[in-house]
């Protein structure tokens, strides 16, 4: 737990990244006055720039936006809430989805079904989150018209639950194909492993009713360890949610954050990408927690 | 079918050239859906190899008076909005995705190598180091850290190429960490290092003709990564500039309402060359893994 902690500091804080954003904040007010300079410190050694600015995170202090001078802080709290919807409900819909589909071809490895669903989700890994949303916006919402193409919530039109749902389906079905596809071929490689064991043998030895080996031995046992893959999602769903955001225009961070870069927002993409990285950190620690009350035998050191 | 398996196993057996490299092509060959994305892939690589065999007009070449025009037997899949052939855009495009992934895988697992082979062999505090950093660069998904550094050193296809190469070996220094790691202490290694052998030549002339095979997979997967990622960072507008094609640039169109919904052939065509080459590709890696796998058993 211990060398977990350390390794947790070590790398919440990213020299790297931080690097070239302090000087290139010196770069841009190049041109500017050197007053004004000396008066933010920019003038100061990289080291003493970098420690103020960490100093400042760890009091909460993010700084303010180069664009409007909103406070960063503040901004990606209430971003943050939108994205964790997305990222949760896309996430729980995908594990759901995908573990009970994983399971139905476990069971039923080389029929129809698996090979129909195999193929789906070979072409599931293979679609990038923003080819997923164009041909989901093109058909869902152009064509079909079925869904609203973007936002929260319909403009001018009080909002509902039901109108929030409405604009979720979209964004969140994108998200989730790739997941989907991940968890399912997890469970079905977990399910046909697990079919191995001598306790299944065992069941089905003592004369218990297939269903009942099914079931009780068999299903339970293999679905235990994809608890464990849970938080590796993690990064594959920021990535998707950078995509996804922006084609949907969901006001959440990923969208945020392909803003803040490309206006060249700095002092919000630190913001995000601290956020990021806890986010992934924390991920990471879930997981390694995760295995261990999963299978008792790893322990945290 | 055991019959016949059987049969194909005595054949192998008595096989003059049993090399392990012959067995795994003979694995691979009979791996239907790596045959078939090698298929498909051999598709993809001839059209965009030789564009300029196929396309039937300048890839850049404006023609204002048939510009927006749907999909005709000029224009086999139409016109974009200043009358560009999207069949040659399409054509080119690939040339340009296709030479980023390769590019950038290579470059990545060339890096991965280099940093993995040090890492294991030497251990201790150069491990350490390379470690730590390879660490916190896996903090961050990659599109995170490239688009943010993409901004700051301009579009480009080389700097597409550097940028993707240069943030996605850590996956490939790991791995080629752990096998380093398992065949420093073998015999042979150890052989070579009492005849007198400099560390560098002992970690590239004999540890790594052993981690090529797992490397060769990884490869595969690499340089998907890397035709995705220069997809992506194209759409977000970062990747290649105008007027060059490029598949991402091409779907990036589709970001304007109008074109999504009255133009689907100037965006469907790149969608679909990104979708059927990441499959292809992928079916080839499945394929390479288990044919390079010593343990596999046919």
């Amino acid at each position: 737990m211990a060398t977990l902690m350390i390794y947790a500091l070590i790398n919440l804080a990213p020299g790297d990244p931080i690097d070239f954003f302090i000087n290139e904040d010196a770069g841009i007010t190049r041109d500017d006055l050197a007053v004004l300079q000396e008066r933010f410190g920019l003038n100061d050694p990289f080291f003493l720039r970098y420690g103020k600015w960490l100093g400042n995170v760890f009091r909460g202090d993010l700084g303010f936006r180069f664009k409007d001078g909103q406070d960063v802080a503040e901004v990606l709290k209430e971003r943050l809430v939108r994205t964790m919807i997305l990222m949760g409900s896309s996430l729980f819909f995908a594990i759901i989805t995908g573990v009970v589909l994983g399971v139905f071809i476990g069971v039923r490895q080389y029929s129809f079904w698996d090979f129909f669903l195999t193929a789906l989700s070979f072409i599931g890994i293979s679609m990038p989150a923003f080819i997923a949303g164009i041909f989901g916006l093109y058909i869902f919402s152009v064509k079909l018209g079925w869904l609203p193409s973007g936002g929260m919530r319909t403009v001018g039109a009080p909002g509902s639950f039901l109108d929030s749902l409405r604009h979720l389906i979209l964004p969140a079905g994108t998200l989730a194909i790739l997941q989907i596809a991940t968890f399912m071929r997890y469970t079905r490689f977990s399910v046909l492993e697990t079919k191995q064991a001598d306790y299944i043998r065992t069941a089905r030895a003592k004369g218990l009713h297939e269903s009942q080996v099914i079931w009780r031995h068999l299903v339970r046992n293999a679905v235990l360890p994809v608890v464990t893959i849970i938080g590796l999602a993690l990064p594959t769903l920021v990535a998707g949610a950078l995509f996804t955001e922006t084609i949907y225009s969901w006001p959440g961070i990923g969208s945020l954050f392909v803003d803040a870069v490309l206006v060249r927002d700095y002092p919000m993409v630190m913001g995000i990408m601290l956020v990021i990285a806890m986010m992934v950190l924390l991920s990471n620690l879930l997981t390694d927690f995760t295995y261990s009350l999963v299978d008792p035998r790893i322990r945290l050191e | 079918m055991v019959l016949e398996a059987m049969s194909i196993m005595a054949v192998s057996l008595t096989e003059r050239n049993s090399s392990p490299g012959y067995k795994a092509w003979q694995r691979f060959k009979r791996h239907g859906l790596a045959m078939l994305g090698s298929v498909m892939f051999l598709i993809i690589l001839t059209l965009s190899l030789f564009a300029p065999v196929f396309d039937r007009y300048e890839p850049n070449a404006l023609n204002l008076t048939d510009k927006f025009q749907p999909p005709s037997m000029q224009h086999y899949f139409g016109t974009d909005r200043v009358g560009r052939d999207i069949w040659s855009r399409t054509l080119h495009g690939g040339r340009v995705s296709l030479m980023v992934g390769f590019g950038a895988a290579l470059m990545s697992i060339t890096v991965g190598m280099i940093l993995g082979g040090l890492s294991g062999y030497y251990g201790g505090w150069v491990d350490m180091l390379i470690m730590r950093f390879t660490d916190v660069i896996m903090i961050f998904p990659q599109v995170v850290i490239i688009l943010t550094v993409a901004t700051l050193v301009g579009q480009g296809i080389l700097n597409v190429i550097l940028l993707i190469g240069l943030f996605s070996w850590p996956g490939t220094a790991r791995l080629v960490r752990g096998q380093v790691l398992s065949l420093r202490e073998e015999p042979f290694v150890v052989a070579a290092q009492s005849l007198g052998a400099k560390d560098l030549v002992i970690i590239f002339k004999h540890i790594m003709p052993s981690v090529i095979a797992p490397l060769l997979a990884s490869l595969t997967f690499a340089i998907n990564g890397a035709v995705l990622l220069e997809a992506g960072l194209s759409f977000l507008g970062v990747g290649i500039p105008l007027p060059t094609a490029s598949w991402g640039n091409m779907i990036e169109t589709a970001r304007s309402l109008d074109v999504l919904q009255d133009a689907p052939w100037m965006w469907i065509p790149p969608a679909l060359m990104i979708l059927i080459n990441v499959l292809a590709i992928n079916f080839i890696g499945d394929g390479l893994r288990d044919a390079l796998d010593p343990k596999h058993i046919i």
